[in-house]
């Protein structure tokens, strides 16, 4: 280090050189720099997230209609949500579609993968094919199974009547009209959770699966104890998105059962629409949508934190 | 200063500089809130047919329309409004029905309402109750067409007594049905029931069963998506002579008319004539026409759909006069009329009543209700050119109408009855909890 004069400001103990302070000064700019890049795509988070989080929750303490200034009403909207039957039971149905969902797609994307990972015939065209519902907007694909589900000419029901069974009434059966849109849903998101887990496999070291055969162990036992866990990064990532995407159905319901029969599809996402749209409960319809991304937040937190132990363990 | 310190300084500053941005930004959203909307600063004239020239831009909102129909209001119409109102230029926007009310609601809430719009069926009332809409009676007060409209379906267009839009279409509900499942059943096709004993009665020969499974419904009664039950239930209810409202005001479903009503509907279901399997999709053949209903209560919309989904059943379906309860009672039906009104934020009333007086003029809606495929509004429109080939029985029945009672909550009331009726018929509750249920929450909804 070359002498320079040492400036001394009285109570500092530390003299700082004038070449440290000049590079400070240098990275001090070189980071603003780096944040001014970033600051137009951050403000633009802040406002097409952060702001409209922050007005739903405001306008969820008040009475509005659109047309009529908000009228503040304290805690009135959630204390009737927390009273009433038909939230609850909306929220009730939410939790059944994301609970019978997300276990089983996720396992049906893992055995695709573990599937379309081996060296079969066909494997390109059969990872395309599972993988095309995911390229159709979700609406298409609800027009076509509410085809698919119809009860006298829909292709399903004249296959079971080719079998000598009776028609099922998919979508209108108060008892089979959720499990038909879950069964719709898996078959929609199937290829994309699939192509998740595929590039996680490929990513587990063959020499693991080849040191694990060669000490004798059986496929099931190189299955078990070093590709699942392996998986595990890849498998909460599903499940939490998965979980967090089917929180929010809602054009399932719109589309092929109106959020009947008796309600029996209607989720808490088509409530809120009912309410704001319909109904024009600004205020009721913001409530909801808190107490969702309340659940949604707790749900991926939860989910980070099993996330950061799975990867810790590894 | 060390380095990290000096970046968590900057990284501080930024996400301060940042948040702030974004709390004046909530804030501005909070205080933006809008007041009600301020009348329209321009003074009626009230000029019935204003002949004198005006000057204005009009905006018109449109919904749903076909190519076709933009192609009729691009050529023909606008430019005939031209020739008489050259000074009037009309800015022709569209939207499609399904996301129409939210924006005309977000519309008025922003101030930025057309001058001119489509009014859909049950909007009056939620409309003009909130401000959206204008009242022309100074206008349709002193307008000589105002005579030719079905007295029902020009009703449909006031709230409060007073006029807020005009009817173009009489969506006019009324019986059709299948003459070849009626001439299969042994019934005779020019003869088709008038009452309800009738209809049960022709509904439990047409009903076809596989295995114990209604696979054709005696009767269909409109189930979809939407509120196509409460749309069927309102019409039997005021043929058992109910209302929704007793005179002062509040819910009255669960009287004896409104359970006699609903006991009636729910037999079918109870009886296995009708079915909660068969539900009407959009841009799908209705029940009739994929042969999976023999009766229903239907608008001259079944005949279109017919006409775009399978032509050969076209000539197989007929129409009847509205039901009535007995022999003695009068045929009743209601209809869902869509209309043209006025925003209440125009600054060119006059304009926009001079519009409005053009596309609901007899030669104008003729035009357009040949090319959407519905009935008229207007009486002298009964036998006009594009009404040839139509079944008379579909504007006969314009004469039966009782009008929906206007309600601001109408959009929230019919969901309401819809989704407890759905429940009634899949025989999850009886009608007498059913209707209570009804009354209880439409009370909650319009606060009596």
């Amino acid at each position: 280090m070359s002498s320079v004069p040492v400036k001394r400001t009285p109570g500092v103990e530390r003299a700082v050189p004038v070449s440290a302070r000049r590079s400070n000064r240098l990275q001090r700019r070189r980071i603003l720099t780096g944040y001014a890049f970033v600051a137009p795509a951050v403000l633009l988070l802040l406002l097409i997230h952060v702001v409209p989080i922050a007005v739903a929750f405001y306008l969820s303490f008040t009475r509005y209609d659109l047309l009529n200034p908000p009228q503040l009403i304290g805690m009135r909207n959630y204390q009737m949500l927390l009273q009433d039957q038909t939230f609850l039971a909306s929220l009730g149905r939410t939790a059944y579609f994301t609970l019978a969902q997300v276990p089983l797609g996720t396992l049906l994307a893992l055995l695709a993968a573990l599937l379309l990972n081996q060296r079969i015939w066909g494997r390109g065209p059969l990872r395309t094919m599972v993988y095309l519902p995911q390229a159709s907007s979700y609406v298409v694909v609800a027009l076509i199974w509410t085809f698919l589900y119809q009860p006298i000419n829909g292709p399903i029901n004249i296959g079971l009547k080719a079998l000598g069974l009776s028609p099922v009434y998919w979508l209108t059966d108060y008892n089979l009209a959720m499990p038909s849109l879950v069964v719709m849903s898996i078959w929609r998101n199937l290829g994309y959770y699939m192509l998740i887990y595929l590039a996680a496999l490929q990513a587990i070291p063959h020499e693991l699966h080849e040191a694990a055969a060669i000490d004798g162990a059986t496929a099931f036992g190189r299955f078990r104890y070093i590709t699942v866990p392996l998986l595990a990064p890849a498998t909460a990532f599903i499940v939490i998105t998965w979980a967090i995407g089917a929180m929010q159905m809602f054009t399932q319901a719109y589309v092929m059962t109106g959020g009947g029969p008796v309600d029996a599809t209607t989720t808490v996402v088509y409530r809120i629409y009912q309410a704001a749209f319909l109904f024009l409960q600004m205020g009721v319809a913001s409530a909801m949508s808190v107490l969702l991304f309340v659940v949604v937040a707790l749900l991926t937190l939860v989910g980070r934190r099993v996330l950061m132990r799975e990867e810790g363990t590894q | 200063m060390s380095l990290h310190r000096s970046m968590r300084f900057s990284r501080r500053a930024f996400l301060g500089t940042a948040a702030t941005l974004a709390a004046a930004q909530v804030l501005a959203a909070c205080a933006s809130a809008p007041a009600t909307n301020p009348p329209a600063t321009t003074p009626a004239t009230g000029n019935a047919q204003p002949a004198a020239p005006q000057s204005a831009q009009l905006q018109f909102m449109l919904l749903g329309p076909s190519n076709e129909l933009l192609d009729a209001f691009n050529q023909k119409i606008i430019p005939a409004f031209n020739q008489k109102q050259p000074g009037v230029k009309i800015d022709l926007q569209t939207s499609d029905w399904g996301s129409a009310f939210q924006k005309i609601t977000t519309a008025a809430a922003a101030g930025t309402l057309p001058d001119t719009l489509t009014v859909g069926g049950i909007w009056t009332a939620p409309l003009a109750g909130k401000g959206a809409l204008r009242a022309i009676d100074e206008y349709t007060n002193k307008w000589p067409d105002k005579a030719q409209f079905y007295e029902g379906v020009w009703k449909d267009a006031q709230y409060k007594g007073q006029t807020y839009c005009v009817p173009y279409n009489s969506d006019t509900r009324t019986v059709v049905y299948r003459s070849d499942f009626f001439q299969d059943a042994g019934l005779d096709p020019a003869k088709p029931p008038t009452t309800w004993d009738e209809y049960k009665a022709a509904a439990a020969k047409l009903v076809k069963k596989d295995g114990g499974q209604v696979v054709r419904e005696g009767a269909n009664w409109g189930i979809d998506t939407s509120i196509g039950l409460q749309q069927a239930y309102a019409q039997i209810l005021f043929q058992a002579g109910g209302t929704y409202y007793t005179p002062d005001g509040k819910p009255n479903f669960s009287s004896p008319e409104g359970l006699k009503a609903l006991n009636w509907l729910v037999s079918f279901f109870k009886d296995g004539l009708s079915s909660v399997h068969f539900v009407n999709q959009p841009n799908a053949p209705s029940s009739l026409v994929a042969g999976t209903g023999a009766m229903t209560y239907a608008n001259y919309g079944v005949i279109t759909n017919a006409q775009s989904m399978n032509k050969e059943v076209v000539p197989k379906l007929k129409a009847a006069l509205p039901l009535k309860m007995d022999a003695s009672s009068k045929p009743v039906t209601s209809s869902w009329n869509n209309k043209y009104g006025i925003g209440k934020t125009t600054k060119a009333p006059d304009a926009g009543w001079a519009w409005v007086a053009h596309l609901t003029s007899a030669e104008w809606a003729a035009l357009q209700l040949s090319i959407i495929g519905q009935m008229p509004a207007r009486k002298d429109l009964a036998n006009a050119d594009f009404m040839k080939g139509r079944d008379p029985v579909f504007i006969e029945a314009a004469n039966d109408v009782v009008p929906q009672p206007p309600n601001p909550e109408m959009l929230q009331i019919v969901q309401i009855i819809n989704k407890a009726l759905d429940a009634a018929i899949h025989l999850q509750a009886t009608p007498e909890q059913t209707l209570k249920d009804i009354d209880a929450k439409v009370s909650e909804v319009i606060n009596v």
